[in-house]
C-alpha cells in the first residue's frame, strides 16, 4: 500500500517533469522548417548561436527588466501590507484581506482586460509602464500572502524586549525583524519574479505594441518557432535551478549556524 | 535610422546588409507582424492620437492598407525620390484599395490556393470542392484570414469575389461553419499548417503559394495548385505610417527595394512572386529553378484565373468578419 | 499580539505600511473593474450583455465543463503527491517541494507548446494509445478536447498540490495514530480521519484551479480546434481584434458571475456535508 502511494507520487511527478524534459530535449533539435514539433536530429547549432533572433532577445530582454523592476515594487508594498496584517490588530484589517484574496480569485482575462479599459478609458498609452503596472498588481497579493505565512508564529516579543533596551522603531525593525524574515522576503520575491517573467494573458491586454518573452513565443505559434525559444527557456530553468540550489545551501549554512 | 516591420521569413539574409553598406542608412528590422488585425490592433491607437509608433515602413495585407489610407495613417510616397518606382509591374500598377498607388507599393504578390500532400490524399487536387470530401475528414485546414478562406470557397460555388454580396458570404461561411462542425476542418490556422501539411497529419490546406515554395526543400512532395475555379491573389504592400518622421529614409529602402536584382533576391528567401518587372531574369542568374516555379513566376493561365477580394467599407469589414468569426468558432 | 507603543503611534503604523499596497490595488484592480462595468454599458445598455449572452452559450457551457474535468483530474493527481509531501517525505521534503514549484520557471506557453510536440499525430504517446486501442488508428489528440483538458490539468496541478499538502501537514500527527490504532484499515483512517481534515486544502486547491481554468484560452488555442474555442479566446478577440468593447467587457462580467455563483454554491454544498 505505501508502495503503491509512492509510486503514484512518483508518477505525478515525472508527469510534472515530462515537458521540461521535451523543452530541453528539443532545445537540441534541427527542425527541417520553421516550426520545432517533430524531432529530426540532434544537434548543438541553436546553443552556439542562441541569440540568434534579435526580436526573441528584445523580447528577453524587456521581460527580465519589467520582472525585476515589478518585483521591486511587488516586494516592497506587499511586504509592507503582510507585516501589517501581522503585526497589528486593525479595524479594516479583514477588508484588507478580502482587497488581497479578489485578485487571485478573479480569472486573467477579466484582471487584464479590465485594466486594459481603465487605461483606454483614461487616454493612457499601453507599452512598458502599463505592463509594469499590471505586473505589480497581481503580484502584490502573492507577496503579501507568502510573506504573511512566513510571520506566523513570528516572535514579535522580541522587538518589545529590543525598545526596551532603547532602539528606535526603525532601528529595531533593522537589526532584529528584517533579518528574520528575509528568507520569507527572498522567497516571496523569487515568487514575483518567476510570476512576472511567465504572465502572459495580462500581459497580452496591457502591451501595446510591447513584445515579452511570452508574447513573442505567443506570436511564433502562427509564424516560426525557433530552437532558440527551448534554449533560453531551459537556459532560464537552469539559472532558476541554480538559484534554488544557493538558496537552499545558504540555508542550511545558516540553520547549522544558529 | 530606418524601422521596418515585416512578417516573418519575408526577407532573405543579403538585402539588408547591402542596403546598409550602399546608403550608410542602419536598418532596424522587426518580424512582429503575424497576424493583420492584431497588428492593426496594436498600432490603431497610437495612430489615432498621432503617437509615434517607432516605425517608418510597415508591410500591409493591402485590405489593412487600405483602411491605414482610409483612416488617415498613411503618408504619401514620396515619387520624387522613387527612381525605380518605373520598375512596378503591370499587375500592380493600380489598386482597388489604393487608387493610383500613392500610398504603398507592394513588397511581394501571393496566391491562396490548395497545397496538399500527395502521399496523403492518394490523388491529384483540383478543385475547391476537394476541401469537402468526406474521405478527407479531419485532415483538412483552413486560415484564419476572412478574405483568403471565403474567397475560395465562393469561388468553388461560382460566386466571383470581386463582385460578392452578403448573401455570398452568408452562404459561404455557412458551408464552412457545417464543414467545422462535422469535422471535417481541423483547424483554422496561420503559418501553422506547414508543418502538419509536411508531416502528413493534413491531406489539403488553404495555404498560400509562398509556404509551399518553402517547404519543397524538406518535402518534395508537397504540391500547390490553384483550383479550376480559380484562386485569390492577395498583396502584401509598403506603407510609410503617418506619423514616421524619416519619410526619406523609408523612400530610399522601398526604392532600393524595387530595384529587380534586389526583388530577386527577397523572392529566393520568400517564395513568393515580384511585383518589380525585370526581376525575374535576375532570379534567373541566382536562382535558376526558382525562376521557372510556377508558384513564383505563374504562367498566363493561372494569372487569368487569379481574383482578388474586392474592397470592403468598413461597415461591411466589420460584418463580413463577424459572420466569418461566427463560421470558425467565435 | 501585542501593542506598539503609544495608543497612537499604534494606529498609524499599520495604516502607513498598509496604504501604499491598497492604494495601488484599488487603483489597478477595483477601479478597472468599475471601468469594464461601465465600458459594458452600450447605446442600449443591455446591448452587450444580450449579444453576450445570446450568441455563446455554448461556448461557456464548453469552458466550464473543461475547468471542471480539469479541476477533478488534477485533484486525483494532487492528492497522492501531497499525502507523500506530507506524511512519508521526511528529509526528502524540501527538495520534493522544490521540484514541484521548479516547472514554473520556465515560461507556461514554452511548457504548453511541449506539450503540443509529445501528444503529436505519430508521436510515442498518440501510438501507444492506438496500440491499445484506446484511439481509432487514424486518431488523433492534438485539436480534441482531449487535449485541451489535459493542458489544464497540467497547468494548474501545482496550484492544486500545494494547498492539499499544506492542509495535510498541518494535521496533527497524533490524530492519524490514534485513527490507525482505532480502525482496522487505513484505508478507513484515511477516510474518516485524514481526508475531512484536508478538505479545506481541497477546496482552495480546487478553486485555485477551477476558477483560472475557466477562463484559459491559450490551452485550448495551442492544443485544440476550433470545436474546442474557450471564451477566454473570444473575450480576447473581441478585445484586441474586433475591438467591440461592450460584448466584451459584458462577456467579462458573465464568466466572473457564473464563476462567482458556481463557487458559493460548492462551499456551500461542502460546508453542508461537513456539518451533517
Amino acid at each position: 500500500m505505501r508502495r503503491l502511494l509512492d509510486a503514484a507520487a512518483g508518477l505525478v511527478l515525472g508527469y510534472l517533469f515530462l515537458p521540461i524534459f521535451v523543452i530541453v530535449a528539443y532545445s537540441f533539435n534541427s527542425p527541417a522548417g520553421k516550426f520545432n514539433f517533430v524531432w529530426k536530429g540532434f544537434s548543438v547549432a541553436a546553443w552556439l548561436d542562441p541569440f540568434r533572433y534579435p526580436a526573441l532577445v528584445e523580447a528577453m530582454q524587456l521581460s527580465i527588466i519589467v520582472a525585476a523592476l515589478s518585483t521591486l515594487m511587488a516586494t516592497v508594498l506587499g511586504t509592507m501590507l503582510a507585516l501589517a496584517l501581522s503585526r497589528y490588530r486593525f479595524r479594516g484589517a479583514g477588508g484588507v484581506g478580502l482587497l488581497l484574496v479578489l485578485p487571485l480569485a478573479t480569472p486573467e482575462v477579466v484582471l487584464g482586460s479590465s485594466l486594459l479599459s481603465l487605461f483606454l478609458t483614461l487616454n493612457v498609452p499601453t507599452g512598458f509602464a502599463t505592463i509594469v503596472i499590471a505586473h505589480v498588481m497581481f503580484s502584490v497579493s502573492y507577496v503579501a500572502f507568502t510573506v504573511r505565512a512566513r510571520l506566523r508564529g513570528f516572535d514579535w516579543s522580541l522587538e518589545e524586549a529590543a525598545m526596551d533596551l532603547g532602539a528606535g522603531p526603525w532601528r529595531v525593525f533593522r537589526t532584529v525583524t528584517l533579518p528574520l524574515i528575509t528568507p520569507g522576503i527572498v522567497a516571496a520575491a523569487m515568487l514575483a519574479f518567476a510570476l512576472s517573467l511567465d504572465d502572459f494573458v495580462i500581459t497580452l491586454f496591457n502591451s501595446g505594441s510591447d513584445v515579452t518573452y511570452p508574447l513573442y513565443v505567443y506570436g511564433a505559434r502562427r509564424a516560426a518557432f525557433p530552437p532558440q525559444i527551448n534554449v533560453l527557456a531551459s537556459a532560464i530553468l537552469g539559472l532558476s535551478l541554480a538559484v534554488l540550489g544557493v538558496n537552499a545551501w545558504w540555508q542550511r549554512r545558516r540553520m547549522r549556524a544558529t | 535610422m530606418v524601422r521596418i516591420s515585416n512578417w516573418p521569413l519575408y526577407i532573405d539574409d543579403r538585402t539588408i546588409p547591402e542596403f546598409q553598406q550602399a546608403t550608410g542608412i542602419t536598418v532596424q528590422y522587426h518580424e512582429d507582424i503575424n497576424d493583420n488585425n492584431e497588428f492593426f490592433a496594436k498600432i490603431a491607437e497610437p495612430l489615432r492620437r498621432g503617437q509615434s509608433i517607432d516605425r517608418d515602413v510597415i508591410v500591409l495585407t493591402d485590405w489593412v492598407a487600405g483602411r491605414m489610407i482610409r483612416l488617415g495613417y498613411a503618408t504619401p510616397l514620396d515619387v520624387a525620390a522613387f527612381p525605380n518606382r518605373v520598375n512596378l509591374a503591370p499587375l500592380a500598377q493600380d489598386a482597388d484599395f489604393d487608387p493610383g498607388r500613392r500610398f504603398t507599393v507592394p513588397w511581394l504578390f501571393g496566391m491562396v490556393g490548395l497545397g496538399y500532400n500527395p502521399r496523403v490524399t492518394g490523388r491529384e487536387i483540383t478543385s475547391v470542392g476537394d476541401l469537402f470530401d468526406p474521405a478527407f475528414k479531419g485532415r483538412v485546414t483552413m486560415v484564419t484570414e476572412m478574405r483568403d478562406t471565403l474567397g475560395l470557397v465562393m469561388l468553388g460555388e461560382g460566386r466571383d469575389p470581386m463582385k460578392c454580396t452578403v448573401d455570398d458570404i452568408r452562404a459561404a461561411a455557412a458551408r464552412v461553419k457545417q464543414a467545422r462542425e462535422s469535422g471535417q476542418v481541423r483547424a483554422f490556422t496561420g503559418n501553422d499548417y506547414t508543418e502538419d501539411l509536411a508531416n502528413g497529419n493534413i491531406a489539403i490546406a488553404i495555404a498560400w503559394s509562398g509556404d509551399i515554395q518553402g517547404l519543397h526543400a524538406d518535402n518534395p512532395d508537397l504540391r500547390w495548385v490553384a483550383p479550376r475555379e480559380g484562386a485569390m491573389l492577395f498583396s502584401d504592400n509598403m506603407l510609410i505610417p503617418k506619423t514616421s518622421d524619416r519619410v526619406a529614409l523609408a523612400m530610399r529602402w522601398i526604392d532600393w527595394c524595387y530595384a529587380p536584382a534586389h526583388s530577386a533576391q527577397i523572392v529566393s528567401r520568400a517564395g513568393y512572386i515580384s511585383a518589380v518587372q525585370g526581376a525575374i531574369p535576375a532570379l534567373e542568374r541566382i536562382a535558376p529553378a526558382l525562376a521557372r516555379s510556377p508558384l513564383v513566376n505563374p504562367p498566363p493561365a493561372v494569372l487569368s484565373q487569379l481574383r482578388n477580394f474586392r474592397a470592403l467599407s468598413d461597415a461591411e469589414d466589420s460584418e463580413f468578419t463577424r459572420i466569418f468569426l461566427d463560421a470558425i468558432g467565435g | 499580539m501585542p501593542s506598539a507603543g503609544s495608543g497612537r503611534r499604534a494606529a498609524l503604523a499599520p495604516a502607513l505600511l498598509v496604504l501604499p499596497g491598497v492604494l495601488w490595488l484599488a487603483a489597478f484592480f477595483v477601479l478597472p473593474l468599475l471601468t469594464l462595468a461601465r465600458t459594458s454599458v452600450a447605446a442600449p445598455w443591455w446591448d452587450g450583455y444580450a449579444r453576450a449572452f445570446t450568441g455563446y452559450g455554448t461556448i461557456f457551457a464548453r469552458s466550464f465543463g473543461y475547468a471542471a474535468l480539469a479541476t477533478v483530474a488534477a485533484l486525483l493527481l494532487a492528492y497522492p503527491l501531497a499525502y507523500v509531501l506530507a506524511f512519508r517525505a521526511g528529509r526528502w521534503r524540501p527538495l520534493l517541494l522544490g521540484l514541484v514549484i521548479l516547472p514554473f520557471f520556465t515560461t507556461f506557453l514554452v511548457r504548453t507548446f511541449a506539450w503540443k510536440t509529445i501528444l503529436n499525430d505519430g508521436g510515442l504517446v498518440v501510438r501507444v494509445l492506438q496500440a491499445l486501442h484506446l484511439l481509432p488508428p487514424d486518431g488523433r489528440l492534438l485539436d480534441t478536447a482531449w487535449a485541451v483538458i489535459g493542458g489544464l490539468t497540467y497547468n494548474f496541478l501545482p496550484f492544486m498540490i500545494l494547498p492539499i499538502y499544506t492542509s495535510l501537514e498541518k494535521i496533527d500527527r497524533r490524530l492519524v495514530e490514534a485513527a490507525q490504532d482505532l480502525f482496522s484499515s487505513p484505508v478507513r483512517a484515511f477516510r474518516l480521519v485524514v481526508l475531512p481534515l484536508s478538505l479545506p486544502g481541497v477546496l482552495a486547491g480546487s478553486l485555485l484551479t477551477f476558477i483560472p481554468a475557466a477562463g484559459d484560452f491559450v490551452n485550448a488555442e495551442l492544443l485544440g480546434g476550433p470545436n474546442q474555442r474557450m471564451i477566454g479566446s473570444v473575450i480576447q478577440a473581441q478585445f484586441l481584434q474586433a475591438r467591440d468593447y461592450p460584448l466584451a467587457a459584458a462577456l467579462s462580467f458573465g464568466l466572473m458571475a457564473v464563476i462567482t455563483v458556481g463557487v458559493v454554491a460548492a462551499a456551500r454544498l461542502l460546508r453542508e456535508e461537513q456539518l451533517a
